[in-house]
């Protein structure tokens, strides 16, 4: 969800590049995708600590 | 393979033709210009994820655990999203540079208008019309050269954004310091007409030195300001 947000601002500035969204998505899109790729590594490595101790 | 190249670039050329402006004839072969590719290239990416994404989300509601299926993650909540940010950057920090993102905050439309009135006289609207600044007129006088004042330029519009959206400005619009001569001379300053002519020999020490303002002369720049007309 957070990275289809992220996609969706990516959008409204690549179609209508105005100051105010370019600045959204600078300051909220951004760290959105930063947030959403955390929480990713996070549960690929949850997953492989619990495979690795049975 | 090759079919799904051809269907991308099926894909971007329209993107990238449209993003291109109709008014001037272009020249044979015209393909667009880098700014234009990378945003064909962004929307192309943009709509490619939002498609793994709803895949992505498919597969883990029918299958219910991701183990399976972590490559297919990896790519489409990082590795597109990475790509697609660097092209929505680059097209932003491109576009951000144009007068039409200048003139998307009314209060600057007087500015704006006057900028593109043919029969204006004033400094700005005859560098405008001549085209003696081929594009992205506002930001190429109101910015220093080089790379410290691409940042402070930058730096200075996100500022310019929060006092748009909060209203915190103040009318009539001024500017925030005395404007350096260092950017007439960044074009003129080189210039056989500029260097030989009569009137601005006996001042050219002063004029390098920023002692005498070039807009003592070249005023004025923009029209004067209304507080009534900035708020229009």
């Amino acid at each position: 969800m957070l990275a289809l947000v992220f996609n969706v601002m990516a959008a409204i500035v690549l179609l209508r590049a105005t100051p105010i969204a370019f600045t959204l998505f600078m300051f909220l899109a951004q760290p959105l995708f930063a947030a959403a790729l955390v929480l990713l590594v996070a549960v690929v490595l949850t997953e492989l600590r619990g495979r690795r101790t049975p | 393979m090759i079919r799904r190249l051809l269907l991308a670039g099926a894909l971007l050329a329209p993107t990238a033709a449209w993003a291109a402006g109709p008014d001037v004839p272009l020249p044979h072969g015209w393909i667009g210009t880098t700014s234009q590719w990378l945003q064909g290239l962004g929307i192309v990416l943009v709509v490619l994820n939002i498609g793994l994404l709803v895949w992505a989300w498919r597969q883990l509601r029918s299958r219910g655990s991701p183990a399976s299926m972590w490559g297919l993650l990896l790519v489409a909540v990082g590795l597109v999203p990475i790509m697609v940010a660097f092209m929505t950057f680059a097209h932003g920090l491109e576009a951000s540079a144009t007068v039409a993102s200048c003139g998307s905050c009314h209060v600057m439309g007087p500015f704006v208008r006057d900028l593109r009135d043919a029969k204006s006289d004033t400094l700005a609207a005859t560098h405008y019309k001549n085209r003696y600044i081929r594009e992205n007129q506002c930001y190429t006088c109101h910015s220093d050269y080089g790379l410290g004042g691409t940042l402070r330029a930058k730096l200075g519009g996100l500022g310019h954004v929060w006092y748009y959206t909060t209203g915190t400005y103040k009318l009539p619009i001024k500017i925030a310091a005395p404007y350096p001569n260092v950017r007439c001379l960044g074009c003129h300053g080189e210039s056989q007409k500029f260097l030989n002519s009569e009137t601005k020999k006996p001042i050219m020490t002063d004029l390098m030195s920023g002692k005498t303002s070039c807009l003592e002369c070249h005023a004025p720049v923009h029209p004067e300001q209304q507080k009534k007309e900035a708020r229009l």
